[in-house]
């Protein structure tokens, strides 16, 4: 039985890699083109949004009336660069400005004015401006408040009751845990459905369609050792594709974000990880692999071509995406039950491994489901070639 | 002088929901000949075909390779079977070479040997320089040799070959006659066809099957007889009642 289960396996792994596109989509993807595309965004919005910090933002103070203390306020604050403009909402909309303060009016005791901050909310730098803006106003704001207590002879403290500042309580390490925690989690389970999907349908539903299976059939080798041959080779093929993707991911987390980000220079997921982690990871994605692709070959052997297979396999692709969403709301510490609903719970996993909160029970939960999920999978695939009608129409 | 039986059929049944694909399908074929499964499209034939190859599971009867029986041990029969499937084809990504290999290590066959047997089958069938070429890119000719190549690779007792000429053109179909006509003497052939020549010029002794059923069964000589017909295609249209 051994000896058949190793032939099968060679023949898929080797037809698989004779096929140009399992080079992409098993080493070009993983570990290029997925780091590329979720890294490389996240970097261009990040590094936008620290240069217009750094950077003096362009903004304008059109006023009917004379404010002069503001004014000098907004000439002399270098956070700003002030500018000349008549119209605010076209001034903004063309870009002379990124951030337009509008003096409405002035109380008739000339107590308050009233302002509309016109700015651009799609546009990270005009956004940034306007934060920088009512930063300004609120200092004129205090000062001002200030001077008039200080005037009437009262004590500014009794405006202040409460003085608070906030600070994170997680370390910057847990705050890219928790993000590329997310990131990661959610590559390996796609990158385990997407390393998996081609072989898997190309030896059932292929084989069936190219009319290759029924002669396999005919070799003298029990038909478990058919679907074991071929599983083997799906599960490889769905563990691998994960692993290189995390590789490509901490690769450029941990040497091509410092690179170009001041804010991550220091911070190395691969530090991050103990050998006990990195085992754990390893050991959920494998397991996580072997229930995908049980799953995957139990549809897809129900099917007679690859169009076919493909579209009955479309439907798991949103299924995956449903905890993808959830997984950015679901807190740090979440439930229990969380870590026995299939897909999430590895995301969860991997994101409570890298930001180094999860309690040992839910990596417990996680495995003890999947290996129920896989074995359900599995008779339900050796359900599907163990059927002549399955596997002859 | 009687040969030994190597394929023995007896009171095979098959149903495929409403329709009763095998109904009581009983013959034999003894070693060195040649015997042949005549039907129209539809009869039964590829049903009897992957009974005996362990395909499907037949509802009754009894089906023996060499005395084994196929219902109690499938694979030892499927050791001394070497198979061409109506419209079966092989791995378009290994070459005509990997593919008869893969099927002979399929069969338990050891390295030397499978190695010997390829260069004769090569020689043989006139294919020695397309081995190296991938499945896919060979002639609809030479995929049918590559086939061949994997059944015959295993040595088999029992060879059944179900519609291998169907789509050939005529010099392929030469090939593979001329190469059964080798053949037939060394090894027991089934062979599957609704070519009435093909199974005039190659057949020793054959059966006609219509809506699962053998109508009748001889030598061609002994069907022409019990038909009253001077040669098989009018014996085989007479004896299905399409003979106008």
């Amino acid at each position: 039985m051994l000896k058949g289960i190793w032939l099968i396996f060679r023949k898929e792994m080797w037809t698989a890699f004779r096929e140009r596109r399992t080079f992409f989509f098993l080493i070009f993807f993983p570990l290029l083109v997925w780091p590329a595309f979720t890294i490389l965004p996240m970097l261009f919005v990040g590094g936008q949004e620290r240069q217009a910090q750094e950077r003096p933002s362009p903004v304008a103070l059109v006023t009917p009336f004379a404010v002069p203390e503001l004014e000098e306020r907004f000439k002399t604050s270098t956070r700003i660069v002030l500018e000349n403009v008549t119209d605010p909402s076209s001034a903004v909309s063309e870009k002379k400005a990124f951030c337009v303060v509008y003096i409405d009016s002035i109380s008739s005791d000339s107590m308050v004015l009233y302002t509309r901050i016109f700015f651009d909310a799609t546009q990270t730098e005009s956004r940034v401006a306007a934060d920088k803006v009512e930063l300004i106003l609120s200092e004129y704001e205090q000062e001002s408040v200030k001077k008039r207590l200080s005037s009437q002879g009262i004590d500014e403290r009794l405006l202040t009751a409460v003085s608070s500042v906030r600070e994170n309580a997680v370390n910057p390490q847990q705050m890219f845990g928790f993000y590329m925690g997310f990131v990661i989690g959610m590559f390996i389970v796609m990158g385990a459905l997407m390393g998996a999907s081609s072989i898997v349908v190309d030896s059932t539903a292929g084989e069936k369609e190219r009319k290759t299976l029924e002669l396999l059939l005919t070799a003298p080798i029990p038909r478990s050792s058919i679907m074991f041959g071929k599983y083997l080779a799906g599960v490889t093929f769905a563990f691998i594709s994960p692993i290189l993707t995390a590789l490509g991911m901490s690769l450029a987390a941990s040497f091509v974000i410092p690179l170009i980000s001041q804010e991550s220079s220091g911070l190395n997921l691969a530090g991050m990880l103990s050998a006990g982690k990195i085992l754990t990871i390893l050991l959920i994605i494998l397991l996580f692999a072997a229930f995908i692709v049980a799953l995957l070959m139990a549809i897809a052997v129900r099917t007679h071509s690859t169009k076919q297979a493909g579209t009955y396999l479309a439907p798991l692709n949103i299924i995956m995406v449903i905890p993808i969403i959830f997984m950015q709301i679901i807190p740090a510490a979440p439930p229990a039950w969380m870590f026995f609903v299939p897909f999430m719970n590895v995301m969860l996993v991997l994101r409570g491994l890298l930001m180094n909160t999860l309690p040992a029970t839910a990596i417990a939960y996680t495995l003890a489901s999947n290996l129920v999920f896989l074995a359900l999978a599995l008779r339900f695939a050796a359900r599907g070639f163990g059927s002549e009608k399955v596997l002859l129409h | 002088m009687i040969r030994e039986v190597v394929l023995r059929v007896e009171g095979l049944r098959k149903r495929f929901g409403k329709v009763q694909a095998l109904d009581g399908i009983d013959f034999e074929c003894r070693r060195g000949e040649l015997f042949g499964l005549l039907g129209p499209n539809g009869a039964g034939k590829t049903t009897t075909v992957r009974a005996i190859c362990s395909i499907i599971k037949p509802d009754a009867g009894e089906i023996e390779v060499e005395g084994v029986s196929v219902r109690k041990r499938p694979l030892e029969t499927l050791k001394r079977i070497g198979v061409v499937l109506e419209d079966g084809s092989l791995y378009d990504r290994l070459t005509g070479e990997e593919n008869m290999k893969l099927f002979a290590q399929l069969h338990g066959i050891d390295g030397a040997t499978i190695d010997k047997r390829i260069d004769e089958i090569c020689d043989t069938l006139e294919f020695d320089e397309y081995r190296k070429r991938r499945f896919k890119k060979l002639s609809k000719g030479n995929k049918q040799k590559v086939l061949l190549g994997q059944a015959l690779v295993i040595d088999p007792p029992l060879l059944i070959l179900d519609e291998p000429t169907i789509g050939l053109d005529v010099p392929a179909q030469k090939v593979i006659r001329d190469l059964l006509k080798k053949i037939k003497r060394e090894r027991t052939i089934l062979y599957s066809t609704h070519i009435m020549s093909e199974a005039q010029e190659l057949c020793d002794r054959l059966a006609i099957i219509e809506h699962g059923k053998i109508i009748a069964q001889g030598t061609v000589k002994e069907i022409c007889k019990k038909a009253g017909a001077k040669d098989l295609e009018q014996a085989f249209l007479k004896l299905v009642g399409r003979y106008a």
